[in-house]
Parts: structure tokens; C-alpha cells; sequence
């Protein structure tokens, strides 16, 4: 059974290897290093948040959830339900898609 | 917050900012359209988050003018109510409905997540943007 402190260094690692997503972690300082405050362990919940860098999302997070799930087997937590939180969308994730259009300003089209 | 299921025991939980910024996106693409209006309180919330992001080494995608409502109480139903000013040459009630039916596609190709309304607001009509791209 894995620590849940290896356990939260294997699923940040599972999750490096998946590009387009980036932890989302609270804008703060703490002592913790502040990847793992992107990841949540209970009994029976694995949370993990993200930030988006590309769309469209379903096959981003599948791959997502398989790397994840490899990082969960043979531990504790290998049957404990997954969540993957998407917390914000990077606008690099729209500027390589075609008839983008970046908005929100006053400049004339 | 917007669960969809990936798996059979994984959930993916998609943000109202990231429905926002795919409704943004899919709006200002649609011919007619010269700008999302954020609105005053729009523009505010939005310089936080984007200030927030960009604390975070973020470069937030824009979000401004679109607000995402989840009805809990519905099965997790969601709608999108956006603000537009449209081009002078323009019909806005055939663009207001290109908006609904580009936002509800996009939202749905790129989330995975299908909205039950999409409420478009025409707050302005730009009388500089004369030429409708096609």
C-alpha cells in the first residue's frame, strides 16, 4: 500500500507525461511544494486539478485518466473513484485552432 | 462547476471559466459579431482572475462578457448567457442564432459538455463595422 505522500509524487509524475494539461495549484506560498496542493487524496476519491492547454478536452483527459490510472494500480486507491477537475482554459489552448478569434477588448475586427 | 463522465469510476469536472472561454471563442468567430461586451462587473471579475492566472505563470484565454449557470437541482443542466454587439449590416436576430447554435457545437466539441440555453444579448450595434465577414 502506498504512502499517500508517494502516492501524490506518482500521480504529479503520471500526469507530467501528459501534455495540455498543467496542475492548477492556489496562487499562494507555503512551505508544501505547491504541486501537490493540486491533488487531493481520500478514502475513496482521488481529485486531481487542472489547467487546460489544449482542446478539445474528452481525449485530453482520457489520457489523462489512463496515465492516472497506471499510477493508481497496486495501491490502495487502485479501485477509488477519479475526479479531474479542469479549472481554467490557457489561451494556448484556443490559438492554434482555426477561426480563432481572440475577444474581450474594443479593437476593431 | 460541469461533471461529465470519462469512465466508468472517473469524472471530469469542467470549470464555468473554461465553458466561458470555449463560448467566447465560438461567439467571435461567428460572422456578424464585432465583440463580447463584458460589462463593467464582467470586466472586473475578469481582470482578478486573469491577474490571478497570471500569478500562477497563466495566460488565462479571455472570458469576458460570458457568464455559465449550472442548475443543480436539473440533473447538472447547464446554460451560457452572453453579451454581443453586432455589425450595423447585420441581422441581429440571424446572428443572435448563429451565436446560440455556434456556442451550443463548440461547448460540445471541445468540452464535452452539452448546454441546455444558450441566451444571447445584443447590447450594441457598432455602426464602424459596416462589411460582414463571411
Amino acid at each position: 500500500m502506498a504512502a499517500p505522500t508517494a502516492l501524490v509524487t506518482a500521480l504529479l509524475e503520471a500526469l507530467r507525461d501528459v501534455p495540455g494539461l498543467r496542475l492548477s495549484v492556489p496562487t499562494t506560498h507555503t512551505l508544501v511544494p505547491v504541486d501537490r496542493l493540486a491533488v487531493d487524496i481520500g478514502d475513496t476519491v482521488v481529485e486531481l486539478r487542472v489547467v487546460a492547454l489544449e482542446l478539445p478536452l474528452p481525449p485530453l483527459l482520457a489520457r489523462a485518466d489512463k496515465a492516472l490510472r497506471a499510477a493508481l494500480l497496486g495501491t490502495a486507491w487502485a479501485n477509488a473513484r477519479l475526479r479531474l477537475v479542469v479549472t481554467d482554459l490557457d489561451a494556448a489552448a484556443l490559438a492554434g485552432e482555426s477561426g480563432v478569434t481572440r475577444s474581450g477588448s474594443d479593437e476593431p475586427r | 462547476m460541469i461533471s461529465t463522465a470519462i469512465g466508468d469510476s472517473t469524472t471530469a469536472v469542467i470549470g464555468e471559466s473554461v465553458l466561458a472561454a470555449i463560448t467566447v471563442r465560438a461567439a467571435t468567430a461567428v460572422p456578424g459579431v464585432v465583440r463580447v461586451e463584458p460589462g463593467l462587473t464582467g470586466l472586473v471579475a475578469s481582470v482578478a482572475r486573469a491577474t490571478r492566472q497570471r500569478l500562477k505563470g497563466l495566460d488565462p484565454a479571455p472570458t469576458e462578457g460570458v457568464r455559465v449557470t449550472v442548475e443543480h437541482d436539473l440533473a447538472g443542466a447547464s446554460s451560457v448567457r452572453l453579451t454581443v454587439a453586432v455589425a450595423v449590416r447585420g441581422r441581429a436576430v440571424e446572428i443572435g442564432a448563429a451565436v446560440q447554435r455556434a456556442v451550443a457545437a463548440s461547448v460540445a466539441a471541445s468540452a464535452g459538455v452539452t448546454v441546455s440555453a444558450v441566451t444571447v444579448s445584443i447590447m450594441d450595434i457598432d455602426l464602424t463595422d459596416t462589411e460582414l465577414d463571411d
